[in-house]
């Protein structure tokens, strides 16, 4: 398998060699052997078209294509390329020992019963029917494994139920969902993020639901994006709670009241670029926290990504990109980061963890959906 | 692993310490049939990946023999080996993979006989619960009413 048609298809042939992507990516930034250019000009010029292992040290966080004059897909050139050296036996060495991969093909491998609802707040009101259904992703799985981290990852289902709830909306959840295969398609396994795909689409048609909803961006990627490629079929409309929210707003039938506290707001790269989605989030923070909502010197589609994406790697670069994150956060004023994906969230903690300087490790890192939920609340706590 | 179709018998994967129970060859001779021994040199070096990914290629069972407390080579594999337990666990639960399939139990050193008789108890009440296999057949879009 040779990476002839990526080249074509994602218009690396295109690739001037100007540099601008370089220039950018905040890889390159701290590792002077990796470059999107780089990777590129080596499939151009081996004989075979043969990917290499630095195809593994990419974000996908598309910021390099912003600003390629060439309108070159690197994230998806990137993902082909994986493809091709899983294909040649060439498995990436995925953090926490692939844990979160192996997780993912035991549930594409067959129809088993999960128990993965254990989670949901008495107090929730949902169906099993419905036109809205909440895709809650990987959040339980999460919880369990970072034991160490102090994350709540599951906190962030119980929020975007209270404020779906809030709005009037009893939503669909699906005991059988599996995972939307985000990580493994982006880790080069197509096959088995296709076999995910086409389960959950058949569940999603099963509930009669329109519209899906999803506190995590890389679920509505694949819901919207993604999952038409691999299956031929979206009968649906995918959004992420802060869109979903938008909508809502621009109807008037929701009011955010004042919260305290100064924040700042971490675009997901899958948010912010994938899906070019930096406003809905913003709108609803700037009027829950007015002027005490500060901006990171990078921030919208300019934004940098949580240094590792899809469970692919995680090394010195990542380490060094989530502390210069935290230190733009911590910059900008703010005592509260609010990011609005679970995995955000899990690897700022696990620098945090580590981290010396005070000013980075006792920043309070929350999802938006907590915090929309105690607006909606009017800080009223959780459930 | 590939699946046994027709006359199946449960295959087991079974971790051990290097140190305290060296499985040599003539123990394995007497392992029940479709184990499988993989030895760490320490049960605190098992990551939850292991078990899962001894779930994903197809074993029906995984068996952990571990050192008991104050007995590991290098003082604290038994505490990590608990706290990988506290980790896996719930994710097999949420996975629909029955507890009774993850069995960790703890010897003294050097009784690879505990170890073998153990194993063979596992194996043989694995083959009692059948084999791991789809449980929910998926709806199909046909199935659904519109």
């Amino acid at each position: 398998m040779i990476l002839r048609d990526a080249l074509r298809e994602t218009h690396a042939t295109l690739c001037q060699d100007c540099g601008k992507c370089t220039g950018i990516c905040p890889v390159s930034r701290y590792d002077a052997e990796f470059s999107p250019r780089m990777v590129v000009t080596h499939a151009v010029r081996s004989p075979s078209g043969q990917a290499h292992d630095k195809f593994n040290l990419c974000l996908t966080c598309k910021l390099c294509s912003l600003v390629c004059p060439s309108d070159v897909d690197y994230s998806q050139f990137t993902r082909q390329g994986r493809e091709v050296l899983r294909a040649d036996g060439a498995e990436p060495a995925c953090s926490h020992g692939a844990v979160f991969q192996h997780m993912m093909r035991i549930m594409a491998g067959n129809g088993r019963e999960q128990n993965r609802l254990s989670w949901v707040p008495e107090e929730a009101r949902i169906r099993s029917s419905g036109e809205l259904l909440y895709f809650t992703g990987c959040l339980p799985y999460y919880d369990a494994y970072y034991t160490h981290l102090g994350t709540d990852t599951q906190r962030i289902g119980g929020d975007t139920l209270r404020v779906l709830n809030a709005l009037g909306e009893e939503p669909v959840l699906m005991p059988d969902e599996f995972c939307c295969g985000h990580d493994l398609y982006w880790s080069g396994d197509e096959a088995n993020a296709a076999k995910l795909a086409r389960k959950n689409v058949e569940r999603i048609a099963a509930t009669g639901a329109k519209t899906v909803v999803s506190s995590c961006p890389e679920c509505v990627t694949m819901l919207r994006q993604i999952y038409p490629k691999l299956t031929g079929e979206a009968p649906y409309e995918a959004l992420h709670l802060s869109e979903y929210l938008a909508s809502k707003r621009d109807s008037g039938t929701v009011e955010l009241k004042k919260l305290a506290g100064e924040v700042t707001f971490q675009d997901p790269c899958r948010l912010s670029r994938h899906l070019d989605e930096a406003e809905a989030p913003r709108a609803a923070l700037g009027e829950i926290f007015g002027e005490s909502f500060h901006e990171m010197e990078h921030h919208g589609k300019d934004s940098v990504c949580c240094g590792t994406s899809g469970w692919m790697h995680c090394n010195a670069v990542s380490k060094r990109i989530q502390t210069e994150r935290l230190r733009e956060a911590a910059d900008s004023g703010a005592e509260t980061l609010v990011t609005a994906c679970p995995k955000c969230q899990i690897h700022l903690r696990c620098a945090q963890a580590s981290e010396k300087d005070d000013r980075l490790s006792s920043l309070r890192i929350r999802d938006f959906a907590t915090v929309v939920a105690e607006s909606i609340d009017g800080g009223n706590g959780s459930w | 692993m590939k699946a046994v179709k027709g006359n199946w018998k449960p295959r087991l994967i079974v971790f051990s310490c290097k140190w305290c129970f060296p499985l040599g060859l003539e123990e394995e001779r007497h392992l029940p049939e479709g184990c499988s021994v993989l030895r760490s040199l320490c049960t605190g070096r098992i990551h939850p990946s292991f078990v899962l990914q001894a779930i994903e290629s197809g074993a029906d069972g995984v068996f952990i023999a571990a050192c008991e407390d104050g007995d590991c080579h290098y003082g604290t594999g038994t505490e990590m080996l608990e706290t990988m337990i506290g980790r896996v666990d719930p994710m097999l639960d949420m996975l629909g993979v029955e507890s009774s399939r993850f069995r960790v139990r703890y010897f003294p050193p050097g009784k690879a006989d505990l170890i073998l008789e153990s194993v063979q108890e596992f194996r043989d009440q694995l083959e009692a619960t059948g084999p791991r296999g789809p449980l929910l057949p998926a709806p199909r879009l046909s199935e659904v009413k519109k």
